[in-house]
């Protein structure tokens, strides 16, 4: 980005916990522009959360709601979501923004991004025939992890990823939120109303989730905030928006106490920060009130459940507490529901309560280098993470009960192939790690990995192949029959290449990766395409390459 | 009165009637006509008109009877619908006349009347009476004598239909045996009911000439009353409930009958404007005897022409204006000419050698001015022509919907007032149709038109140039159509099909009526489903097609495990209930305005009622025999047009059986489908020979192909018999092929033998109406075919031009040599096989006719509903954004509703820059998608 840079758009449309998520990006853009002016476009129904987040000068709300009223009534209502669309873009363009970053991988945004026109456009983008192109590396690498094999391997935060995809290198270690002192004072009258504003420690809970599958069932909740009330002495509040009071109100009819009391619907966003930045503790799924919880320093103990995925989207910030089940569809697809959680069964209210005593007495840094035998807590039920940030600053989560073979997969060499990617990856876009990693490496002997080796002569194939191409299309008296015919070898040969991440998943993100950037290649010059496919090809070869070292070596470390 | 007085009068009611058939039946029976087929194509019409409500599902088995029957112009075609017909009438010259031209063999039985009583025909033995244009000018005590013996011969419950007159009691002498009774209609009622009958209907009678005269208060009605007992009352009682004062005699004093004296006049006129001198001379000695006091001018006329006759000096003018004398202005005329002749030179040269008859008369009134009178009746109020003529254009005017280009299309001249007024009202009169040569050619010479047709683009007077109907397309569209009330009384056929053609050109361009076409499940008709809805489309109409076909395998499944046929019929008819309810709910989701059923369409009359209540339109295309496939009976009622492929007597049946209106509509091609095909040597060989046939294997097929044995003729199709010869002819195994093969076989063939089914006769069916869909295909496909001899064949192309056609087996052989010696005249009638069925045939075709039909019904309706649908909003909002405007136009063209789905369908990702616009409904779709999917995430469904 450069230095001249005025006006820049941030376009956060989504969700609440991705706003946040973007909030150290948007303070460090700040940080490094303090002359430019900062707008973010957002949709109505969370445009109140811009209000506490340092550094965004002005709100642009897109009612993206009504949109979708008037197009599911249809006929002439579409005309009038179309004025309103209209009437938007117009607006926006007014603003002539510099930069534009997209948040969000939706399609809607990249086209979004195509009609704002702004020269200097990242993260998911169209291009004029309405074909989704992505624009940056980081933005690619979270494509190329949505893709759902590929999930397991993935350790780079959302956080992590926004702020790189902005290009930043300098960036407050946590979430940005400010609740307003007013908002505070609200939450210690509320506390003060409901008669629990004594110094017992005050412990949040949420109960709702944004899907059903990620909800833990309110018998739990209440077996945990029994043992919350009458074996810590702690105060509980329920936590959540005016809809999910019908949640908690099954929790209390299986536990009530005058010392749990519910909050939801009676707190707006900067009440909500106010009152978890009373507690001393938020025990909750993955959730937009857990980024709020850790933005305003509060830490958490998470439930990551069903298709929640703590390297993706864990709390950001030290000495938090993530218990995963161990069931063999974990992270499942968060595309389909399910019928029956089995991975709910596998966390007890018992830990819960265990971990929230546990995190009560310990710090942010006790907590990063504490250990539970797995004798305590058996990691072949459930695993227990703690959050803590990497040597280059990036959060990344660590097995704190050890780890075992399950379903025939060896944890540990799964950590060492997520590790490697984390490595990979950014030795690639960040230039991290530093020479100081490499050199420890080169001590490590190699150890073989299945389908590494086919992958390497693929990519080697690949390469003769497109020289050949770049030769002909130098050669004007070149026969253009054989264009032809070394582009369906260069297909065949990338079908092959998928096919290696899709029977090796430990190589499934590194051959999406070559995939995506590959349909992202764009131009209409034919050498430089040829080039720029080469350079794929070169790509992919230096990065297996580089994942044999780097595996071999976190391999050994993990032994 | 006694019976010695009705005795009188029966006798002169017989003398006058055997005099005036003497004189000449066809015109004393049916006005104007001169001869014998079109005086039964009349009665034909008259009994249509008689027929329409009644019931004929038993008729076979029923007996009908006339009073009143002339000289069997009606019991003819009456004679095909009833087991036994009875005509009586008072004249004996009429039933000897009858007995000439009815067959002898026929179900028919004369009786010979005396005036008053129907003795001789048993009590309650009859299924059905009438009578028509008979009981109306009988004297009133006759009348009422009459009245009560038909309430005896009905058997209860049976029907009566008379044709009479009501309004204001006419002034009409005893003696008269001509003159038109009428009466008031309570005092009618009335009587009706004391003779012992309810009245079920009672409806004003519309023919294509002026019958009822509003001015006089003589309204001519059709009235249906159902015998309930037999009288409670007797003749003398009767005819003073009718006529409470009574019919007045003149006894001695009795002049003649001043009707008859008129038309026999009136008749004269005819032949005089023929030349027919001696036919003249006969009509006016007629005239002169049956009347005592003839007019002078009556009498110097005949005195002149039997001069002339004898080789006098000629002294009666020919001159064709002669009817307009001092009215005719020669400038005017020859003004208007020279305009017709710039700008429609053809009608020029038509009305030159335009033949003129003495059908048109004038007649003035109190303003003096000219009122032109066809066949007896004015065209415009006599008394004030001008004033009257300019009210109804005000009328019209103010209930027209006049689009932006002001322009109409007019049809009927009349006197011709009306025209000149519609210019001075600033609208742009740009078609004129006028069916009347000769009063086309009578308003020229009254009024000076010259500058009015000078804006005129199309003067359009008969029905061949009305069918070139696309030249004015584009004014059409554009145009308010009026029509001249006295037009649409005279020439109701002809405006009719003005109607349509305005309407279906109208209607197509202006509405877009959404509709469904459920097509069978299984059969013959059921790939012209599909054809249809091709065919809709290509019209831009928007059309849901239900192909049910594919539920066949489970209908014909349903009897898989047992044997009893009533079981199986009970679980197919569920079946085919669950299948309706399939239609219903898609016509809830994509509601319709119009529902069009293919023969056999399986839809129960539960939900066709349903779908009715819902204000849709039903109509059934029923491609069948209807003499063979008689389902018509139980299904019109639930059709509000039952399309049919035959004409008369199915129409009036179907229309009987409940339908709401009955139209002939011959099937058609589909030029898409059926076309010539290039095909290899291989597909020659496999598919082709000189003779070939393509159907299924009916008796009269089987005993005509089997003489073809020896030739290379190939048969395609299904259930042929398996021994010989027909092992050797019959082509795979006798499998069904699908459409396309046919196309295959009818270009690979150099003769496609077309021979109708039958399952009754031998060879060729003889009386064979019809014309089954292969006709139209093979011509379509430009395919040479021999077909056999149908009765509407010729309607449809030309034989021995566009094909070529057989009566029997010999004729059939006899071509087949002289066609296979003739290849190139093969291909020429082939080829014009082809223009014909393009031009004229094609599903498109028939559908435009077919909206034509309904739209003339129902533009109104159907406007009303467009204008309630979403589109008129939609293009209003979208009136600032010009490129989603174009787009929803495009939409809108094509017949499709204004959704984003239909929007986005269009734009193309990845073809090429996407406009401003089409980003931005792209956007709209995704959200759509993202938030819908969102939505079905949280509601716990499974989504992908």
């Amino acid at each position: 980005m450069s230095e001249e840079i005025k006006n820049i758009c941030l376009v956060a449309i989504t969700r609440l916990g991705d706003m946040l998520q973007a909030s150290p990006t948007i303070y460090a853009l700040k940080q490094r522009y303090p002359r430019a002016k900062i707008t973010v476009v957002i949709e109505k129904q969370f445009a109140m959360i811009c209000e506490g987040i340092p550094g965004v000068d002005e709100v642009y709300v897109l009612d993206l709601g009504m949109v979708y009223r008037c197009l599911t009534r249809d006929y002439q209502d579409v005309v009038e979501a179309y004025l309103y669309l209209d009437q938007a873009i117009k607006e926006l363009r007014e603003k002539h923004f510099d930069c534009c970053i997209n948040m969000s991988s939706s399609g809607y945004t990249a086209l979004l991004l195509r009609m704002l026109d702004i020269k200097d456009s990242r993260g998911w983008i169209s291009d004029e025939e309405g074909n989704r192109l992505i624009s940056n590396p980081w933005a690619m690498l979270f494509a190329a992890f949505i893709f759902h094999a590929n999930r397991n391997y993935n350790s780079i935060n959302i956080v992590d990823i926004f702020r790189c995809s902005a290009g930043l290198r300098e960036f407050p270690r946590k979430l940005m939120y400010n609740p307003k002192p007013e908002d505070e004072e609200y939450a210690k009258k509320f506390l003060q109303d409901n008669k629990l504003d004594d110094d017992s420690p005050l412990i949040c809970v949420q109960v709702g989730a944004s899907q059903e599958k990620r909800q833990w069932a309110p018998a739990h909740f209440a077996r945990l905030t029994k043992l919350l009330v009458e074996e810590l002495g702690a105060r509980v509040v329920y936590t959540g928006s005016g809809s999910e009071q019908t949640l908690i109100e099954k929790v209390t009819k299986f536990y009530s106490s005058p010392r749990a009391i519910s909050a939801a619907g009676k707190t707006r966003l900067g009440q909500l920060a106010g009152l978890l930045k009373q507690a001393k503790l938020l025990v909750t799924g993955d959730t937009g009130t857990m980024h709020m919880a850790v933005s305003v320093n509060t830490p958490v103990v998470a439930l990551f459940l069903a298709s929640a995925y703590c390297y993706e989207t864990g709390p950001y910030s030290e000495g938090n507490i993530i218990l995963e089940p161990k069931v063999s569809c974990y992270p499942c697809n968060p595309n389909f529901s399910c019928l029956r959680p089995d991975c709910h069964e596998q966390v007890s209210a018992e830990l819960v309560k265990k971990m929230v005593e546990l995190r009560l007495h310990k710090t942010s840094a006790e907590m990063v280098n504490y250990v539970i035998s797995p004798s305590e807590v058996n990691p072949a039920n459930l695993a227990i993470k703690v959050s803590y940030y990497d040597e280059d600053g990036f959060l990344d989560f660590k097995a704190i009960n050890g780890f075992i073979v399950r379903d025939g997969v060896d944890e540990k060499l799964q950590e060492a192939a997520r590790q490697t990617y984390r490595a990979l990856w950014k030795d690639e876009f960040a230039a991290v790690p530093g020479a100081e990693i490499w050199a420890r490496i080169k001590e490590v002997s190699r150890i073989a990995i299945p389908g590494i080796h086919e992958l390497d002569t693929l990519a080697g194939e690949g390469l003769t192949l497109i020289e050949r191409l770049i030769d002909l299309i130098m050669d004007s008296s070149g026969n253009p029959k054989f264009l032809g015919e070394i582009n369906a070898a260069c297909e065949t040969i990338d079908r092959n290449i998928e096919g290696i991440g899709l029977a090796h998943t430990m190589f499934g993100a590194l051959t999406r990766m070559f995939v995506m950037e590959k349909q992202n290649l764009r131009g209409s010059d034919a050498l430089t395409l040829a080039r720029d496919t080469k350079n794929r090809y070169l790509s992919l070869k230096r990065r297996a390459e580089k994942f044999s070292r780097l595996y071999s070596y976190y391999f050994s470390t993990l032994n | 009165m006694d019976n010695g007085s009705l005795n009188n009068k029966s006798t002169r009611m017989r003398q006058e009637w055997d005099n005036r058939i003497k004189h000449d039946y066809r015109y004393w029976m049916s006005d104007g006509i001169n001869d014998d087929d079109a005086m039964f194509t009349v009665g034909e019409r008259d009994l249509s008109i008689i027929l329409s409500d009644v019931d004929l599902i038993k008729a076979q088995d029923e007996i009908a009877l006339e009073l009143g029957c002339g000289v069997g112009r009606i019991l003819k075609p009456l004679s095909r619908y009833y087991g036994k017909v009875i005509g009586v009438d008072v004249s004996l010259a009429a039933l000897e006349k009858a007995q000439q031209l009815l067959d002898p063999a026929a179900n028919i039985e004369l009786f010979l009347g005396n005036g008053f009583d129907l003795s001789g025909i048993g009590d309650e033995s009859v299924d059905f009476a009438f009578s028509f244009a008979s009981i109306s000018i009988m004297p009133v005590d006759a009348i009422a004598s009459y009245l009560i013996e038909l309430a005896r011969v009905l058997k209860i419950d049976k029907i009566l239909k008379l044709q009479v007159y009501l309004g204001r009691a006419q002034d009409t002498r005893a003696e008269d045996t001509l003159a038109i009774r009428s009466f008031d209609r309570q005092c009618f009622e009335d009587g009706c009911r004391r003779a012992g009958f309810s009245l079920l209907s009672c409806k004003e009678l519309i023919l294509p000439f002026e019958i009822s005269d509003p001015q006089a208060d003589l309204v001519a009605y059709m009235v249906a009353l159902k015998k309930e007992s037999t009288a409670t009352i007797d003749k003398d009682e009767l005819v003073r409930v009718f006529l409470p004062q009574g019919e007045p005699s003149d006894n001695q004093s009795w002049q003649g009958s001043k009707t008859e004296y008129m038309m026999a006049i009136a008749c004269a006129t005819q032949h005089m404007g023929k030349g027919q001198i001696v036919e003249a001379i006969k009509a006016l000695e007629f005239a002169v005897s049956s009347y005592r006091q003839p007019e002078p001018e009556v009498c110097n006329i005949l005195e002149q022409l039997k001069c002339r006759q004898q080789g006098g000096p000629e002294s009666v003018s020919h001159n064709r204006f002669t009817v307009l004398d001092r009215f005719f202005n020669a400038d005017y005329y020859e003004k208007n000419l020279r305009v017709i002749e710039e700008k429609f030179p053809e009608l020029a040269k038509t009305l030159a050698a335009h033949t003129f008859s003495a059908q048109i008369s004038v007649q003035t009134g109190e303003s003096q001015l000219p009122v032109l009178v066809l066949r007896g009746f004015p065209l415009d109020q006599v008394n004030k022509p001008l004033a009257s003529a300019q009210a109804w254009v005000d009328r019209s005017l103010a209930e027209a919907r006049l689009g932006a280009s002001n322009f109409v299309a007019l049809v009927g001249v009349a006197s011709g007032y009306h025209l000149n007024y519609l210019a001075q009202r600033n609208v742009q009169l740009k078609v004129i149709v006028e069916p009347n040569l000769d009063l086309l050619h009578a308003v020229l010479g009254i009024h000076d038109l010259s500058e009015l047709l000078k804006g005129v683009d199309f003067l359009v007077t008969s029905s061949e140039e009305l069918k070139k109907i696309k030249q004015f397309e584009e004014v059409l569209t554009q145009a308010e159509l009026l029509i001249y009330p006295q037009t649409q009384a005279l020439s109701r056929y002809f405006v009719d099909e003005c109607k349509r053609i305005f309407w279906s050109t109208r209607g197509l361009k202006e509405l877009r009526p959404s509709v469904a076409v459920v097509g069978p499940l299984y059969g013959g008709t059921l790939p012209i489903a599909g054809y249809l809805e091709m065919a809709f489309r290509q019209l831009n109409q928007r059309v849901y097609g239900y192909d049910l076909s594919c539920f066949m395998d489970g209908y014909r499944n349903l009897g898989k495990y047992f044997q009893s046929q009533k079981r199986i019929d009970a679980l197919q008819s569920q079946y085919v209930e669950l299948l309706s309810q399939m239609v219903i709910e898609g016509i809830e989701e994509k509601p319709v305005d119009l529902l069009v059923c293919v023969a056999q369409a399986p839809l129960s009359p539960k939900v066709l009622t349903k779908i009715r209540e819902k204000g849709i339109i039903t109509v059934m295309w029923f491609m069948e025999d209807c003499r063979r496939f008689t389902a018509w009976q139980q299904i019109s009622r639930y059709f509000d047009y039952m399309f049919i492929i035959q004409k008369e007597p199915y129409l009036t049946m179907v229309e009987s059986a409940g339908a709401g209106r009955a139209i002939y509509l011959p099937m058609a091609c589909s030029p898409q489908v059926h076309t010539p095909l290039e095909l290899s040597a291989e597909e020659s060989a496999r598919w082709g020979s000189d003779i070939s046939f393509l159907g299924a294997g009916y008796h009269n097929r089987q005993q005509i192909f089997a003489s073809l044995v020896q030739r290379d003729f190939k048969i395609w199709g299904t259930q042929w018999p398996t021994g010989y010869p027909f092992d050797k002819l019959v082509q795979e195994q006798g499998r069904r092929l699908d459409p396309k093969e046919y196309v295959k076989i009818f270009n690979a063939s150099k003769i496609n033998i077309n021979l109708h089914s039958s399952v009754e006769r031998d060879g060729v069916e003889p009386n064979g109406d019809f014309i089954n869909p292969r006709t139209f295909e093979l011509a379509s496909s430009g395919a040479f075919q021999l077909v056999d001899n149908r009765l509407h064949l010729e309607e449809l192309f030309t034989p021995g031009k566009e094909l070529a056609t057989f009566a029997d087996r010999h004729e059939l052989e006899e071509k087949i040599d002289y066609y296979l010696a003739h290849p190139e005249k093969r291909k020429a009638m082939a080829a014009a096989g082809r223009e014909r069925a393009l031009k004229e045939h094609t599903y498109v075709q028939r559908l435009k006719d077919m909206l034509g039909y309904i739209y003339a019904d129902r533009f109104a309706e159907l406007s009303r509903k467009a204008a309630e649908g979403p589109w008129p909003k939609v293009l209003e909002t979208a009136k600032n954004t010009p490129e989603l405007l174009t787009r929803y136009q495009a939409l809108y063209e094509r017949g499709e509703d204004p959704t984003l789905n239909a929007l986005v369908c269009d734009i193309q990702v990845g073809r090429g820059t996407l406009t401003d616009t089409e980003m931005k409904l792209l956007f709209l779709h995704h959200i759509k998608k993202l938030v819908g999917d969102v939505n079905d995430m949280r509601a716990g469904k499974i989504t992908g």
